[in-house]
């Protein structure tokens, strides 16, 4: 394409212009211009026409994308058009100043096998991305975890997921990593399941503390009254009882609030209906006589403590 | 003082309620005070500003109504949220709005609907009150209304799921009230909604809960001041989901009905009125 074009412009150069050493124009678009401020215009021209073509085609591509599919999609079509024509804009540079590209390309062609050693940690990036593009188990925007790292999609690029943690730091995270670990879409699903651990005295009645718990799932707006709430004993501790508390919220307004404000109003409940919380005890038992025994036994059970 | 929130209509029903909603004329520097169920609302008028401050009872079953009263105070500890606009107008109008989800309601009993049967059933949704200002409208015109700046709910309802599992399905609100088999006295600031819900299966249908695409639809206002938004029909015939059409009018138990505020979505564009609806289990 870029042999045409010059050619092209090799034929309309030899009609049009007569003379080629006539005015500035002809010797702008004269086949082997000697002044080298012309070869420099020319190729300034290149860039500068290049460079705006880029922008224009690519953003041209990301506004089709973007109606058409999603936010990375734009993105990727943008950059892919954009490299594309910066790369073509080179060649004809390239060429313009006189490099033979046969030769760079046999010279490419050694280099390749070097290149192939050194770059061996981007092509599997790159490989790894064009997976991760095809599988999309996350999109731009979402609020994924990868490792001990937890933070918002900020870009999904060929050699690299870029990340913005809650604390605003900026991460980036290898392609190749994000293949072979497990990542965790917190925000794809709807609603989410809040997780509630807690720990009773034996002495409680449990039937109480499961119908106050209840009703305050029934009562907060945060929660959602379906899929039911599911309050059940876990474990029957060696000094108490553990009991899950698990409700559901939407995943789309504000959960990592909603989590809090629902423990916040459980530790309320506990706190105004005096719910005995479980403690670990620890029965210390000495050889001084039974009677020291029991008075020690006392002194560390005693009754269980009440939050009040 | 209060007019009715239609512009074509005269407030000829004379009904035993006045109605909480309307225009009304606050002067500036004037605070106005509103009790709609549960909800308090404050509304001030500076020169080209607007204060709304609200505050909300516990009782999600509270059914005062209180019209633009002036003599009460707005709390100190309640700060309000101001509004400014370009011009001063003095004109305030109140709404009453369907929810913006949709809303689900389980019956107070399981009801059951034998083969070929149909039967009507009733539910009261909240309502969220919409405040615009404008100017009248001079030489009998409508009034002249701006974009509405402000949406109170009168409750916020607790949301529910409403799906098959927990990835497919719709967010919705979940009416604090049990759906009825009766009319009824809708009390305090709540909409009905009636659902024919006809069963064209031969076996018998249990209803579960009743999801209804309020946002779809509009608001009216009965003759004795109750507000209707129109009837749907939902049809069983053996799926686990049955679409709601919805129809054009309040059902006739209604009786003369006028128009008080539109639905908040296209019914034509939206999808969800014709993919979802009820949820009956055999």
């Amino acid at each position: 394409m870029t042999i045409r074009l010059t050619a092209a412009t090799a034929v309309w150069t030899s009609v049009w212009v007569k003379k080629p050493k006539g005015g500035w124009l002809a010797q702008l678009l004269a086949k082997d211009p000697d002044d080298i401020a012309v070869l420099g215009l020319r190729l300034l021209l290149f860039i500068v026409v290049g460079f705006v073509a880029a922008r224009v085609l690519g953003s041209l591509v990301g506004r089709f994308a973007i109606k058409r599919g999603s936010a990375q999609g734009a993105m990727l079509g943008r950059r892919f058009v954009f490299y594309t024509v910066i790369a073509l804009t080179g060649v004809m540079i390239l060429q313009e100043l006189g490099v033979e590209l046969s030769v760079l390309l046999g010279a490419a062609g050694i280099l390749t096998v070097a290149l192939g050693f050194a770059s061996q940690t981007s092509a599997s990036n790159l490989i790894s991305g064009l997976f991760l593009l095809g599988e999309r188990p996350f999109s731009i925007g979402d609020t994924i975890r990868v490792g001990d790292t937890t933070g918002e999609v900020l870009s999904v690029d060929l050699l690299s997921v870029k990340l913005r943690t809650f604390d605003n730091l900026f991460v980036r995270v290898p392609n190749e990593s994000l293949i072979k670990s497990e990542i965790t879409n917190l925000s794809r699903n709807p609603i989410r399941r809040i997780n509630i651990d807690l720990v009773l005295s034996y002495d409680e009645d449990f039937d109480r503390v499961r119908a106050l718990l209840y009703a305050l799932a029934m009562e907060d707006p945060d929660v959602l009254e379906e899929p039911d709430p599911i309050i059940w004993v876990d474990q029957l501790g060696s000094s108490a009882l553990h009991i899950r508390y698990l409700v559901w919220a939407s995943n789309r307004h504000d959960f990592p609030g909603a989590r809090a404000r629902v423990q916040e109003k459980v530790a309320k409940l506990f706190r105004e209906q005096g719910i005995a919380v479980g403690y670990s005890r620890v029965q210390v038992a000495t050889a001084a006589g039974p009677e020291t025994e029991a008075a020690v036994a006392d002194a560390v059970v005693g009754e269980a403590p009440r939050l009040r | 003082m209060i007019d009715d929130a239609t512009d074509t209509t005269t407030d000829d029903a004379a009904g035993p309620r006045r109605d909480w909603w309307g225009s009304i004329e606050i002067p500036s520097g004037v605070t106005r005070y509103w009790r709609i169920g549960a909800l308090s609302l404050w509304v001030t008028h500076l020169e080209r500003e607007w204060q709304v401050a609200s505050r909300w009872s516990h009782d999600p079953f509270d059914d005062t109504l209180e019209t633009a009263r002036d003599d009460v105070e707005r709390p100190a500890d309640l700060s309000p949220r101001r509004f400014l606009f370009t011009d001063s107008s003095s004109l305030l109008r109140l709404t009453p709005r369907v929810a913006d989800r949709p809303v689900v309601t389980r019956p107070e009993l399981p009801l059951i609907i034998p083969g070929g049967q149909s039967a009507t059933i009733y539910m009261a949704s909240p309502l969220w009150v919409e405040l615009a200002i404008g100017s009248r409208g001079v030489a009998g015109k409508p009034d002249r209304m701006l974009p509405s700046f402000d949406e109170l709910p009168a409750w916020t309802p607790s949301k529910t799921w409403f799906g098959d599992n927990t990835l497919d399905g719709t967010l919705c609100y979940a009416a604090r009230t049990r759906a009825r088999v009766e009319p009824g006295d809708v009390r305090g600031p709540r909409i009905t909604t009636s659902a024919l819900v006809r069963n064209d299966h031969n076996d018998a249908l249990r209803v579960q809960r009743l999801a209804l695409p309020l946002p779809q639809m509009s608001v009216y206002r009965d003759a004795e001041g109750q507000l209707w938004t129109e009837a749907t029909t939902v049809g069983y015939s053996g799926a686990a989901t049955g679409p709601a059409r919805i129809e054009a009018t309040p059902p006739p138990e209604a009786g003369p009905v006028t128009l008080v505020s539109r639905s908040r979505q296209d019914r034509q564009t939206n999808v969800l009125a014709r993919a979802f609806s009820a949820v009956f289990s055999g």
